[in-house]
């Protein structure tokens, strides 16, 4: 096989930063090959991604000493938006890659950039439409689309300009297990019938690797390996996370959230969620899982007082919420949301750390000494006056859960608070949940992910239709395998 | 019947431009009045109610009503009506007010029945038929897509600093608070932006000097007519306002 | 690609393709701070006399920054989106147009002369956005809404007297704000 992608990186150094983000890198990837990229935070696994796409440095500005040759053209010399004729790249977040109104002219945005006939537009935005099966929402607004269905019209935007080479960063970090696997299974068929070679920035550990041929294992900017896949798992094996060390000590008399019956329904007559009857006792932890759209969203919504109950009631701490005591209530939770940019919006780490203590009759050295302590225990300690856009997504989140813990919060409740981080990432924030949850502190956790429910929470909560299909404890789960299955949320019984 | 939004949007921009100006240069209550019946019968014949412009009705009918109290306060045209102390009441209030009614309602609904009623694919073709490079030209479709886009996240920043304790009761809250929500929206705004950007560059943006569309406008020859008439119709109107 | 790399430091233009999607997101971001503010400003006595201080602090303070990130065109763009979907909730839409337009380019002007660190040089920006832009929207306040001259000269006086100021703090810090973060170079 000839190689279609080579690097030889000597280094890649970013402006004001002493080291280089890349380093001695130099490996080829031969045509048709699947290959998966793994490695912790911060490791280059992205920015190896854009040193092939040449947007290192011509999109972020940087200095590279080095070559990298796509179908052995120095892609230095080809300017980026002629890169169209060798590779197609995908990112994350779909709702940030797409920039028509209509899915229609989204799937032709790129081949209209092309200059191609119209005939030759119409007739691979329709091939494309029918290879990923989305011709029923053609006509919708972008706006409009779940996760998975922006997801399959960002890639078929890229298809539909049939390139040879395709890159994409973490796809599926935002999507639940089942549409994950569908945009898997879509990629494993493309690279087998159309040898299309493809690179994957693998998010956690799985699906993809039914499909690779090689993994690519990154280490502090440079390849620490590159294996077959049988290599690798027998190497690596999968991820596997720290189960949580300590008991959780459950209080079965109190309950910290009671829903009776509760039910939303929003405008327009959209079912958030039917009536729920649940409960969460003081020093449970309880992961709540489910598919996008199933009403964990609106279940959350529901408890942080965002909406309130069409029917049925909502009680936090044994009191009825109200629209007088929500906002004393919520001072007594603390809220972890999937997307840590929402809330940050002070110019250094300490500030925002300590943003939620202002309005406590707290002394200056109380304070300073809940913020280092604070700072330790998130392991953002020495970052103190660093602005929080210059750390990672990680470290972010964990910013994030450090405002959250500082005000000493007795529940706290967590929106699929490790999507889109890679899996050590998400070890390191669910270690500090199950650290918290060891020290009395209740907590709800909504997530896609079971490995993360199984390993560190105590009961499992499912949704399914708006409304509770199950609940068990989490160390039973093998006996719902079968059920879990049927309600997709897992693929063949494993997960 | 026909469709605001099948019509070519070049000449839906000159009906714009020609009620817009006209609005604003003639001083004929009777034309503006005019004006102002042709838009909603326009939109009536179109779309067959007038639901599009229920908002923007309030918000007019405020800023009606705050013009009308200022003009009766503070306006001078006119004959002394009524006098206490300073404050005094002169005739012309009530002309000016309604001739000022009639010309924000023309000035508003004009401009919001053709963004409401033109695609903005239509629009950036339109731009590229008037030579602006189609990098620029199709900066209007990504507004379209932007902005439901930064609602959401607005709402989603709204909804995590509410739930985080953020008070945002009082007016004092909330101007105090304004960075909580400003500023993550910023910086959302250029993560998404920089995102965007390098996906439509990877995917051929500016990579040639034209680019093709599926769907393409079209001028008809009494489309065009129409473009002629109403120019000719405001060449009218300034003559006169002018003589 | 010939406009991939900014042209050089002093240069009123940055054309790429990073500015110009920069300008139009973060124009729709200038929109929804307009929006709140016009609230808050209509829930204040002074709102309800139809003067908006809060409102055109904010105004002056994106009408600033953004023309600083982005440069030319993309201030200009930012302010003309701001302009044009303003469109949906005021009649004064058409002096937007002028008075954002004009005051970007004084804004390109003074970053032009000056590197942006000082305080003299946020309070000199401002002060040409401020003036420029009040005055503008004064004229509107006279021909569209048939103010009496006197009220909307007034008006217009006030305004400038109190988002001057704020408006300078505000850019200044964020801009400053910004730089730290990175995100802009």
């Amino acid at each position: 096989m000839k190689p279609i992608i080579q690097l030889d990186i000597t280094a890649l150094t970013f402006p004001d930063e002493p080291e280089p983000a890349l380093k001695n890198i130099k490996l080829n990837i031969n045509e048709g090959e699947f290959i998966a990229i793994t490695g912790g935070a911060a490791s280059g696994k992205s920015l190896l991604l854009h040193a092939i796409t040449s947007a290192a440095p011509k999109f972020y500005p940087c200095e590279l000493d080095g070559t990298v040759t796509v179908a052995n053209q120095d892609v230095s010399k080809i300017p980026l938006c002629q890169m169209t004729d060798y590779l197609g790249y995908m990112m994350q977040e779909p709702q940030n890659q797409m920039v028509n109104r209509r899915v229609g002219d989204e799937l032709a945005f790129g081949v209209a950039n092309l200059n191609l006939s119209q005939d030759e537009i119409e007739y691979r935005v329709n091939a494309v439409m029918d290879f990923l099966g989305i011709r029923a929402f053609s006509d919708r607004t972008t706006d409009a689309l779940s996760g998975g269905q922006a997801q399959k019209v960002v890639l078929g935007s890229i298809l539909a300009m049939k390139t040879p080479i395709l890159l994409l960063d973490q796809p599926t970090a935002e999507l639940d297990p089942k549409t994950s696997s569908e945009l898997y299974r879509h990629l494993g068929q493309l690279n087998r019938e159309k040898k299309v070679t493809t690179l994957v920035v693998m998010d956690k550990c799985g699906a993809v690797l039914k499909d690779a041929h090689r993994v690519l294992v990154m280490e502090a900017g440079t390849v620490k390996d590159f294996l077959p896949v049988g290599e690798y798992q027998k190497k690596y094996g999968c991820w596997k996370t720290n189960r949580r060390a300590k008991p959780i000590q459950v209080d079965e008399r109190f309950d910290v959230i009671k829903l009776s019956g509760a039910s939303h329904t929003y405008k327009g007559g959209i079912i958030g969620c039917q009536p729920l009857n649940f409960s969460l006792k003081k020093g449970d932890f309880t992961a709540v899982i489910g598919q996008n759209g199933s009403g964990k969203s609106t279940m959350l919504k529901l408890i942080e007082g965002l909406v309130k109950p069409t029917s049925g009631s909502v009680e936090l701490f044994g009191t009825l919420v109200t629209k007088k005591n929500v906002g004393e209530l919520r001072r007594r939770i603390g809220f972890l949301f999937q997307n840590p940019d929402d809330q940050i919006f002070c110019s250094s780490v300490r500030d925002e750390i300590s943003y939620v203590l202002k309005n406590k009759n707290l002394s200056a050295q109380q304070i300073e000494e809940k913020i280092q302590e604070t700072l330790a225990l998130i392991g953002l300690k020495g970052l103190d006056e660093i602005h929080p856009q210059r750390l990672s997504r990680g470290q972010r989140q964990l910013l994030a859960l450090g405002s959250v813990v500082i005000n000493d919060p007795e529940l706290i409740i967590a929106d699929e608070p490790t999507s889109g981080l890679n899996s050590a990432q998400s070890q390191v924030v669910m270690e500090k949940l199950a650290h918290l949850s060891s020290q009395g502190v209740t907590i709800l956790l909504v997530t896609h992910d079971l490995t993360e429910a199984r390993d560190f929470a105590n009961r499992i909560v499912v949704m399914h239709n708006h409304q509770l299909a199950m609940e068990f404890k989490a160390e039973k789960i093998d006996n719902y395998l079968n059920e879990l299955a049927r309600l997709e949320l897992i693929e063949g019984g494993d997960f | 019947m026909f469709k605001l939004k099948e019509l070519d949007p070049r000449l839906k921009l000159t009906w714009c431009l020609f009620l817009v100006l006209t609005a604003l240069v003639s001083r004929s209550m009777l034309l503006n009045g005019i004006l102002l019946g042709v838009i909603l019968i326009s939109e009536l014949l179109s779309e067959k109610s007038l639901k599009a412009f229920k908002m923007l009705s309030i918000v007019l009918l405020i800023i009606g009503t705050q013009v009308l109290i200022i003009n009766l306060i503070f306006g001078r045209e006119g004959e002394l009506l009524y006098s206490w102390g300073i404050f005094q009441i002169y005739s012309g209030f009530i002309t000016t007010s309604i001739l000022a009614f009639l010309r924000i309602g023309i000035i508003s609904f004009s401009a919001y029945q053709f963004g409401v009623h033109t695609d903005p694919m239509d629009m950036a073709q339109m731009l590229i038929h008037w030579r602006i490079p189609y990098r620029y030209a199709m900066l209007v479709p990504m507004v379209a897509r932007f902005f439901p886009v930064m609602i959401g996240e607005y709402q989603a920043i709204c909804d995590s600093q509410s739930a985080r304790g953020v008070p945002n009761d009082t007016v004092l809250e909330k101007i105090r608070n304004l960075p909580a929500s400003i500023l993550p929206l910023m910086y959302r705004a250029m993560r998404i932006s920089s995102d965007a950007a390098l996906s439509v560059e990877l995917r051929g943006y500016g990579r040639h000097a034209t680019r093709n569309f599926q769907k393409k406008i079209n001028l008809h020859p009494l489309e065009g007519m129409t473009i002629v008439c109403l120019m000719i119709g405001f060449g009218g109107v300034l003559i006169k306002t002018i003589l | 690609m010939q406009n991939e790399q900014a042209i050089g430091k002093k240069s009123i233009f940055k054309t790429d393709t990073k500015s110009l999607i920069g300008a139009v997101v973060m124009g729709i971001v200038f929109v929804i701070a307009c929006q709140i503010t016009g609230q808050i400003d209509n829930m204040l006595p002074w709102g309800k006399m139809g003067m908006l201080l809060i409102n055109g602090t904010v105004w002056a303070f994106f009408t600033g920054i953004l023309t600083l990130l982005y440069r030319q065109p993309g201030g200009l763009i930012a302010a003309e989106v701001e302009a044009l979907i303003s469109i949906m909730y005021t009649p004064l839409w058409p002096t937007f147009i002028f008075a954002n337009g004009i005051a970007s380019i004084w804004v390109s002007f003074v970053a032009v002369k000056c590197d942006m660190t000082k305080w003299s040089h946020h309070i000199l920006a401002q002060g040409g956005v401020c003036v420029l832009g009040n005055a503008i929207v004064g004229v509107g306040l006279v021909f569209i809404l048939g103010l009496p001259v006197g009220v909307a000269a007034v008006s217009s006086l006030i305004t400038i007297g109190v988002t001057w100021p704020l408006a300078t703090l505000a850019e200044k810090k964020v801009y400053d704000a910004l730089l730290k973060s990175g995100m802009v170079k």
